[in-house]
């Protein structure tokens, strides 16, 4: 009797145990972006005015809004589609709330991400950064693993009928991929290290990780 | 005598082993409920295989199967040291071999499909593996004795 009250207890003990473990663990993963919050609030006074907005950002939404999220991203990255799409769905029922501004931090390690930045650029010149944003977005399984994810991106500027030599030209100005370097060093210092990377009103927060979530979060702000 | 405590011996292996599994498997299910979305960081790149349509199937992530998976094996063992009884373990094939036809399926989709590798999910694909051949042994060896 006593024995088998050892096992199962034993048992029932070292599954609690593990699952009360495994939920610290899992909850305390994001640590290299908390680093990066103590990192940003020290150079709070640095970086700050680095996060106002500026008259050739990409926007969507209210510029007066009391709320402004400020997104690092990256165009390759998985997890920023799913941010790219929570921003969508969040811009839509938020309305004049919010303004949601989009920032360049191409990663190295991706082949596209810097072309795909260059695309946006360029078609944002012509009036189209938030379609061809979205566009590169939803189909990022498709063109991330091709061999040839240029010509996808031009299918995509054909789409939205964009002036092809004037993109063309466009993309190869020092000035477009200035900007997309300087976003990118801008991030750096404020401390972002992975994308994406949310500001909300100047603060760097902990991405949520659903729709309800950043949801709450944005309108906390409010 | 020998026999039987090698037995034990087999059954303990095989309980460690779901006990690695079943810790794995908790730490994929918690990380999908209350971890954050996995970002892409300067130097490591990023968690592909967790944010793939395949991480779920309708709105049940894959790991909580896992840790079912794991607590049945577990039960099983300690089942077998409480009555030392081999019933289970004629059975428990059906549920290992399955599992684990499942587990090299993901395991395909993980490298061919996706392109991706996770650590925590080869760790899976790894015990259901052993689980499987050890319950296949075992089944041998208790319908010997029995």
């Amino acid at each position: 009797m006593s024995k088998r009250f050892v096992l199962w207890g034993g048992l029932l003990l070292a599954m609690a145990a593990v699952i009360f473990i495994m939920i610290r663990l899992a909850g305390d993963e994001p640590e290299t972006i908390n680093s990066g919050t103590a990192l940003a609030n020290s150079n709070a006074s640095a970086g700050s005015e680095i996060l106002d907005i500026r008259p050739n950002d990409w926007t969507k939404g209210n510029p007066d809004a009391d709320v402004i999220v400020v997104k690092y991203s990256d165009f390759q990255c998985p997890a920023c589609r799913f941010y790219a799409s929570m921003d969508d769905r969040l811009s839509q029922e938020l309305g004049e709330d919010v303004l949601f501004v989009y920032r360049h931090f191409p990663l190295r390690n991706f082949q596209y991400a810097n072309l795909a930045a260059r695309y946006t650029e360029a078609a944002g010149r012509q009036g189209e950064f938030w379609k061809m944003h979205d566009l590169i977005y939803i189909n990022q399984q498709r063109w991330s693993r091709s061999d040839d994810a240029e010509s996808i991106f031009r299918q995509f500027a054909e789409s939205l009928e964009l002036d092809l030599d004037q993109l063309d030209e466009d993309l190869e100005d020092p000035t477009l991929v200035e900007r997309i370097e300087s976003d990118f060093e801008d991030g750096r210092r404020l401390g972002v290290r992975a994308v994406p990377t949310i500001f909300i009103n100047g603060e760097m927060i902990q991405s949520p990780n659903s729709l309800d979530a950043y949801r709450t979060l944005i309108l906390s702000y409010k | 005598m020998s026999q039987i405590i090698s037995l034990f011996a087999w059954i303990i292996l095989f309980i460690v082993i779901a006990f690695v599994g079943f810790a794995d498997a908790v730490y994929l299910t918690a990380s999908h409920y209350i971890g954050a979305l996995p970002t892409c960081t300067i130097i490591e790149g990023c968690d592909e295989v967790a944010l793939s349509e395949y991480s779920t199937i309708g709105p049940v992530p894959v790991a909580l199967f896992g840790v079912l998976f794991y607590t049945a094996m577990l039960v099983a063992g300690v089942v077998w040291l409480d009555v030392r009884k081999s019933i289970l373990f004629r059975y428990l094939p059906y549920l290992t071999v399955p599992a684990f036809l499942f587990s090299m399926w993901l395991v395909y989709v993980m490298f061919f499909v996706i392109d991706a590798i996770c650590v925590y999910c080869l760790v899976s694909a790894g015990s259901t593996t052993l689980l499987m051949l050890l319950s296949l042994y075992l089944r041998m060896r208790l319908t010997e004795t029995s």
